[in-house]
């Protein structure tokens, strides 16, 4: 799955180096991210864990470029990201990434179908019918497409998250980004998102997924460990999480 | 109780931005709709204060064959004392007739008004001196008419409330009159402005009442000349109508008896003195007082839009008081009250506002409109304005109480995954709120468009003259010295000469009326060989001029030539375009000749044709005018005119010298700019116009405010989903399109609702505009368009901030 941006042979999707990202709030610097470095390449199924405040979601949205970089180095698709425009930024999210938020973020006014299509009528030139037909695929993927006419309203939980699965999936995006996907869910639920973007795994999709639950990143093929802003290995993630509760 | 008063308070200094906004949009509603409840009350339903005021009638005659010129007439002399003795339904009668006069014998007399009335006057009002006595049936003959009775002011500011003036002689119109008695203070005359034929010009109020005393040759006139304002008392239990019948029997007899020469149809209109003073003002008012209430209702509007929004802010609170025990009528209360609170507060400032508002506009009200004393807020009004506060409470509040009192607790507390914290009916309502006040609004403005445009088209008709660099001055002679014709002729043209010396001046002149100031003489005229009977001739206005004053108007010339000086003591005159088409059509009419209708004096010779020009109203055809020399005919009261190359407003100083050099006992009550006197001419719909703009502007803010509010309130409530659209790849522009789209459909919905009612009410406008067409489609578009223009520029500041938003921040604030 996924537009090639052709730009790199080698199957690298996401490449960073020595990325950094710090918040500046009343003379206090805070180090969110320091000296990241990461690859991610294409059909990889990773998962990026740590405890609550070590940097992965913040490393989630400079990702999804919804966020920019302090320092270091970004290459989407083998091309550099972390200086565009706005809208640059904007076009690149709407055909290179797909997002799965925790809260699934559902626009409580539109139908599951128009919920599905909003990414697409960001795309320029797109025909309606080819809008359609990606809907449909997506929402017969996620099986969800008998629901197309309801509000996320009429939905369970399970339910809007698989919508917005399949919203993430209508663009044909090179990664899939998902940030915390079963943080809102009760476990059943959960497992059946989990065995949902295994199967998009199979099917050739690259995710990557922050979760804090050692369960659900089991189900990735790599794990990334994060601690205060670094990727560390899991035995220090470990010792460091036992001496910070120490 | 009590608590639920501190809560709602305590609520309502929480938010001080909206408290304020709703607080003074209140205000400014309940405010201005109590002012001009205030006024059409007081003009158009508050009785007359006099003793059984619906007795009170006005009495105007009717004469079929003059009925296309002149649908009603004031009274003819004789028809008035036929009346007087033989009506059955009338308990008392009066004619009466105003006038200017000078007060008092020394240099520069004070100018008043004189009510010259019979002395049926204070049976008719029902009123009496508080001082003295009434004038007796006797002292109105004519010769012994030489008493006063003088209003309660010029008493208590001419003569220092002088309780011995009883007796004593003053000096008035040049004649001595003896003070018989001083009216109470709280009397008020009825305004003669209700005349058929009136003087449009500023009037000061009345100062003094002096009999009216008709000579032997006017009561014997079987038409006579219709110079007087009539007013009667009926009977107890007698209609007007029925009042009207017995006239018309008196008239019927009255025309039986006219000589075959003046053959008339007489009848008679009986009217309500109340209806007969307001005239045709009462569709402008009611007009004022919908324009007025359609702006409380925006305002209410606004603030029911501002609530709906705190509703949906405060759903998650409605949500745990309902969940925690709240019955649905105890958060029904709570958010009423809240309402009441805002309502009671606006509606007290609203009531402070129309109390200062009331007294400032009666100083801006039109002459037209000035029948009564001054205006002052009353309970009326007070009442007005509270029932104002618990309609807007009523409608401001009821629905978003009901929306907030079905809050579901289970819904608002689960709802936190999606991205909607407003239901969809409610987000309806508000955008239904929003159309409602722009549909308002687009009447207002529409309906200002179109008197703006009638009034503009009515002061760039071409009238036919100019009033630029012309200086007018009013000149009243006392009638003692100036009793006979000389005198009068003598001192217009010893001043006429002295002003045509001043420097700058280009051209004087004297008139009977000023432009635009009226219409005082209308006569039937008989060009030479014309056999027809007197009731069938034309009618033609009359105006005496000096030589200069067609100068000085710059009334051009057609054919022929101006009067000069050395045509003194001839009988020449200039007709109008229209008259000599009339009269003489396809003729050469220079060298004609007329006589007045009644052929009894020495016929007119034509000496030049002028061009038509709106002379008596800016909104009329040319009327068919003639212009006779003052030494044919001049009064003691009448105008000069200057054209000047200087500074108009430098001359005022140097007429009146000029006019007392000559003689220093003739007052000069009034000098202003000609064009003054048309703007006067059109102080009605000025007025109407002006009030109306205001209204219109203060629609049009509230509806921004509105439009802005539920674009506001709806991002901010969309933060999030703004964010997500960008994260999935919206642009900027995107974002502006798409808050400009949502918030100006219920602009365009409420756009197309206002131009359909005012279309719709189309007709009710038709008789107040002037050359424009009530479905005048540029200036329905032009109504929209500043609709959309104020919606777009209300969107615009909520849009920018939609796209300044930061995905991430807003996606991270769940």
């Amino acid at each position: 799955m996924g537009d090639d941006m052709g730009a790199n042979g080698n199957g690298t999707i996401i490449e960073i180096e020595d990325l950094t990202k710090v918040f500046y709030t009343d003379e206090v610097e805070t180090h969110a991210l320091s000296g990241i470095h990461l690859t991610i390449g294409r059909g990889e199924y990773v998962a990026m864990s740590g405890p609550s405040g070590c940097g992965k979601s913040t490393l989630l949205s400079i990702l999804g470029l919804l966020d920019t970089p302090t320092g270091g180095r970004y290459r989407l698709n083998g091309k550099p990201v972390e200086n565009l425009s706005f809208n640059e930024r904007s076009r690149i999210r709407n055909q290179e990434i797909g997002f799965i938020f925790q809260s699934f973020n559902l626009i409580g006014d539109l139908t599951v179908e128009e919920n599905v299509e909003l990414p697409l009528t960001y795309r320029a030139g797109m025909a309606s019918a080819e809008r359609k037909r990606r809907v449909k695929e997506a929402l017969e993927r996620v099986n969800m497409a008998h629901r197309m006419r309801h509000y996320p309203a009429q939905l369970s939980g399970g339910q809007q998250q698989r919508v917005a699965v399949a919203r993430a999936l209508a663009g044909s995006p090179s990664i899939l980004l998902a940030d915390e996907p079963t943080g809102n869910l009760d476990s059943k639920n959960g497992e059946a998102v989990m065995h949902l973007l295994a199967d998009l795994h199979r099917e050739g999709s690259t995710i990557c997924m922050v979760t804090h639950d050692p369960r659900f990143a089991r189900h990735a093929q790599r794990e990334v460990h994060l601690f205060d802003g670094k990727v560390v290995s899991h035995e220090e993630q470990v010792q460091l999480e036992a001496a910070a509760e120490a | 109780m009590s608590r639920e008063i501190r809560y709602a308070l305590r609520q309502l200094l929480r938010a001080p931005g909206f408290t304020a906004a709703a607080v003074l949009t209140l205000a400014v509603g309940i405010g201005a709709t109590t002012a001009i409840f205030t006024l059409v009350y007081d003009v158009l339903l508050r009785p007359l204060p006099y003793t059984h005021p619906d007795r009170l009638v006005e009495v105007r005659e009717q004469v079929a064959e003059f009925r296309d010129i002149y649908p009603q007439l004031p009274l003819s002399a004789n028809h008035f004392a036929n009346w007087e003795r033989n009506s059955r339904t009338l308990e008392s009668m009066a004619a009466m007739i105003e006038e200017s006069m000078p007060l008092g014998a020394n240099d520069h007399p004070l100018q008043v008004r004189v009510l010259k009335a019979t002395p049926g006057i204070f049976a008719v009002l029902d009123a009496q001196p508080w001082l003295g006595r009434a004038f007796t049936p006797d002292e109105a003959k004519p010769g012994h008419e030489r008493e006063i009775v003088l209003m309660y002011d010029l008493w208590r500011t001419q003569f220092q409330s002088d309780r011995g003036i009883l007796g004593r002689t003053i000096s008035l119109n040049g004649f001595p009159f003896t003070v018989i008695g001083v009216m109470p203070a709280s009397f008020r005359l009825p305004s003669t402005n209700g005349l058929a034929i009136r003087d449009a010009s500023r009037t000061l109020p009345v100062g003094a009442l002096v009999p009216l005393a008709f000579t032997a040759e006017q009561l014997s006139e079987a038409m006579g000349d219709f110079n007087y304002f009539g007013l009667a008392r009926l009977k107890p239990g007698v209609s007007a109508a029925q009042a009207n019948a017995d006239l018309d029997a008196l008239q019927h007899a009255i025309s039986a008896a006219l000589p075959a020469d003046e053959k008339g149809t007489l009848s008679t209109v009986v009217m309500p003195l109340q209806q007969a003073l307001i005239g045709n003002n009462r569709k402008p008012l009611l007009i004022l007082l919908v324009a007025v209430a359609g702006l409380l209702l925006v305002g209410c509007v606004n603030i029911a839009n501002l609530l709906l929004a705190r509703a949906a802010g405060r759903r998650q609170q409605m949500a745990i008081a309902a969940a925690l025990g709240a019955s649905r009528a105890e958060m029904l209360r709570a958010s009423l009250l809240e309402t009441t609170l805002l309502a009671g507060l606006g509606g007290a400032l609203g009531t402070l506002a129309a109390a200062l508002l009331v007294p400032a506009m009666y100083q801006y009200l039109p002459p037209a409109l000035r029948f009564r004393s001054a205006v002052h807020l009353d309970w009326t009004g007070a009442g007005c304005a509270v029932i104002l506060a618990l309609l807007a409470t009523l409608f401001a509040g009821a629905v978003p109480a009901w929306i907030a009192s079905r809050t579901h607790p289970h819904e608002v507390l689960n709802s936190e995954s999606r991205l909607a914290s407003e239901s969809r009916s409610s987000k309806r309502l508000r955008r239904a709120l929003v159309a409602v006040e722009v549909a308002v609004s687009v009447a207002l403005v529409l309906t200002t468009g179109l008197l703006t445009a009638s009034l503009i088209q009515l002061l760039h008709v071409n009238h036919g003259f100019e009033t630029d660099h012309v200086v007018t001055a009013t000149v009243n002679m006392p009638s003692g010295r100036y009793a006979e014709m000389q005198p009068r002729i003598g001192f217009y043209r010893d001043v006429l000469e002295r002003l045509r010396q001043l420097p700058g001046v280009q051209a004087a002149g004297a008139t009977s009326v000023f432009p635009l100031a009226g219409d005082q003489w209308i006569d039937m005229i008989r060009a030479s060989g014309d056999t027809r009977p007197f009731m069938q001739l034309p009618t033609e206005h009359f105006r005496w001029i000096s030589p200069g004053y067609l100068e000085a108007v710059h009334l051009p010339l057609v054919s022929g030539r101006y009067l000069n000086t050395s045509d003194q003591g001839k009988n020449y005159a200039l007709v109008s375009e229209r008259t000599a088409r009339t009269l003489w059509p396809g003729k050469d009419v220079v060298g004609r000749q007329f006589t007045r209708g009644d052929n009894t004096q020495p016929p007119f010779t034509v000496i030049g044709v002028v061009r038509d020009a709106r002379t008596i109203s800016l909104a009329n055809a040319d009327p068919m005018m003639i212009y006779v020399p003052y030494w044919y005919r001049c009064n003691n009261s009448g105008g000069l005119l200057v054209r000047t190359r200087q500074d108009p407003s430098a001359m005022a100083d140097a007429i009146r010298k000029t006019v007392w050099s000559v003689s220093a006992d003739v007052s000069v009550p009034e000098v202003r700019a000609l064009g003054g006197i048309l703007a006067d001419s059109v102080a009605t719909r000025r007025f109407e116009m002006d009030l109306l703009l205001l209204f219109a502007v203060s629609a049009l803010l509230l509806a921004g405010l509105g439009v802005y509010g539920v674009v506001a309130y709806s991002l901010a409530q969309r933060q999030r989903e703004i964010g997500l659209r960008f994260a999935l790849g919206a642009r900027r522009a995107g974002i502006y399109g798409l808050v400009l789209r949502d918030g100006l459909q219920p602009v365009l919905a409420g756009a197309a609702i206002g131009v359909a009612v005012a279309f719709a009410c189309a007709r009710l406008l038709s008789s107040l505009l002037f050359q424009v067409s009530p479905l005048n489609p540029l200036i329905a578009a032009g109504a929209v368009s500043v609709l959309l223009a104020v919606g777009t520029a209300a969107c615009l500041l909520p849009a920018r901030r939609a796209a300044a938003v930061e995905p991430m921040q807003a996606l991270r604030n769940e």
